[in-house]
């Protein structure tokens, strides 16, 4: 029968083998340190450095942001061209703007717009900042369409101004017909004068811009590449729009529903 | 003579081996112990120092994040302005090809032979010429020119649709333009 190994003994045999009881003690100290302390701080270890590389990685380009706004500062690009193209594309639609440009691209080419029709839509409202059919691509447009009347000449030269007007305004359709002169030909012999005048159906589109601009701390400063740097070249052609200003205002307040003024008033008090 | 017997002699010399193998798994319990002590205090001293980092790394992420929203205006303003250009780029290139189409074929041609009629249809992506000459050969220029390489090589073939002459002898010849085939590594131009 096996003799049964009690608590006493193990007291007895650790005195006896000091040593041992050591090694094993602190084999369990081993064991206990790699469990709570070596494995829990390696792990904390690993997601400190990829959270550091995270971080530093948004601090790199964070620095990389603050420099490039610093340098867009001292762009002269930048603040040459900034207002031309907010008067190219608008953040509204741009009736006025337009009519005013129309007006002046008229009057240079001495030629007759009639018929002139648009759907300005709601514009003092949301819809007319942004419409969910264009907001993807962060334009709208304003459509109009017209006829012009004039010389072939003059007609051409029309188009060609038309399409460098502020806001930005691009012709969607078009078509010649042979003119009121022209199509008497057969009929009865015209001056050449006469004889050149056409008349232009179009249809444009004047674009305007429908979504507001986000700055967000993690995402880069955009850039202009060299074909966008070639389109503000371009745009220094564009004809700046002159909205006339009411500097005088007419009328006075003195009579405005036909009542005697106030000093009449008074003195017959 | 009574002999002596040494009775524990076996018991002390397995002992003294015990004490011995003990000794021996002491000396290495102890390495294991202390190497297992050096890597739990390098252990506490690395996270320690990535911690520092991450906090100096956050601490001055913080200083430029209230930096740059001094600066979040101005950002807002260049970025509106850089969208607006890029998508200004776009719509010049979307007319780019009608311009050059329109540009090119209103000084093709010589005297004798003028451009009376223009359609254009940005939905068909088409323009539509009337070409008027004043003799038929004259007008057989006119089919020459538009048979040239630097004609076909920009615009692709040009479609005659039409052929009219009038009762003064003049030929209006109708050529479409197909603009989905003209190369787009023209000159950008208004």
């Amino acid at each position: 029968m096996m003799k049964e190994f009690s608590f006493d003994d193990l007291l007895i045999e650790i005195k006896k083998r000091k040593a041992l009881s050591l090694a094993v003690l602190m084999s369990v100290l081993v064991v206990i340190g790699v469990v709570t302390l070596i494995i829990p701080q390696g792990q904390a270890i690993i997601e400190n450095r990829e959270e550091l590389a995270a971080e530093k990685k948004k601090l790199t380009q964070l620095r990389e942001k603050l420099a490039q706004l610093d340098r867009i500062k001292y762009d002269p690009s930048y603040f040459e061209s900034t207002e031309i193209v907010n008067l190219a594309l608008q953040d509204h639609k741009p009736l006025l703007e337009f009519l005013a440009s129309l007006d002046q691209v008229t009057r240079a080419t001495e030629i007759e717009v009639t018929g002139l029709e648009l759907n300005p839509g709601a514009l003092g409202s949301e819809s007319a900042k942004i419409s969910s059919k264009n907001q993807k691509s962060g334009v709208d447009g304003l459509p109009v369409s017209f006829r012009v009347n004039g010389s072939f000449e003059k007609a051409s030269e029309f188009m060609e101004l038309l399409e460098k007007i502020a806001p930005f305004t691009t012709i969607n359709s078009f078509s010649v017909s042979e003119g009121r002169a022209q199509s008497r030909v057969a009929q009865q012999p015209v001056e050449d004068e006469e004889k050149d005048k056409v008349s232009i159906e179009m249809s444009c589109q004047s674009y305007f811009a429908n979504v507001a601009a986000k700055a967000q701390i993690n995402t880069p400063v955009p850039v202009l590449d060299i074909k966008d740097l070639e389109v503000l070249e371009q745009l220094k052609e564009f004809q700046k729009i002159e909205l006339p200003e009411q500097l005088d205002i007419q009328g006075g307040l003195e009579d405005l529903f036909g009542l005697p003024s106030i000093d009449e008033i008074y003195s017959s008090i | 003579m009574a002999t002596s017997i040494n009775f524990v002699r076996l018991f002390s010399r397995r002992k003294s081996k015990q004490q011995k193998i003990d000794q021996r798994r002491f000396w290495w319990a102890l390495l294991v112990f202390l190497i297992t002590l050096g890597v739990i205090i390098a252990v506490f001293l690395v996270n320690l120092f990535y911690q520092n980092q991450l906090n100096s790394t956050n601490k001055e992420y913080k200083k430029l994040a209230d930096q740059w929203e001094y600066l979040k205006q101005d950002e807002l303003a260049y970025s509106s302005y850089v969208n607006k250009v890029k998508i200004l780029s776009s719509l010049f290139s979307s007319r780019q090809q009608k311009q050059a189409a329109l540009r090119k074929f209103r000084s093709l041609f010589g005297e004798g032979a003028s451009v009376v009629g223009l359609k254009y249809s940005e939905k068909d992506e088409e323009i539509v010429f009337q070409i008027q000459s004043d003799s038929v050969f004259i007008l057989d220029e006119v089919l020459n020119r538009l048979s040239q390489p630097d004609i076909t090589d920009e615009f692709g073939p040009v479609s005659r649709n039409r052929l009219t002459r009038d009762d003064r002898g003049q030929y209006v010849l109708a050529v479409s333009v197909n603009l989905r085939t003209t190369k787009t590594t023209m000159e950008p131009s208004i």
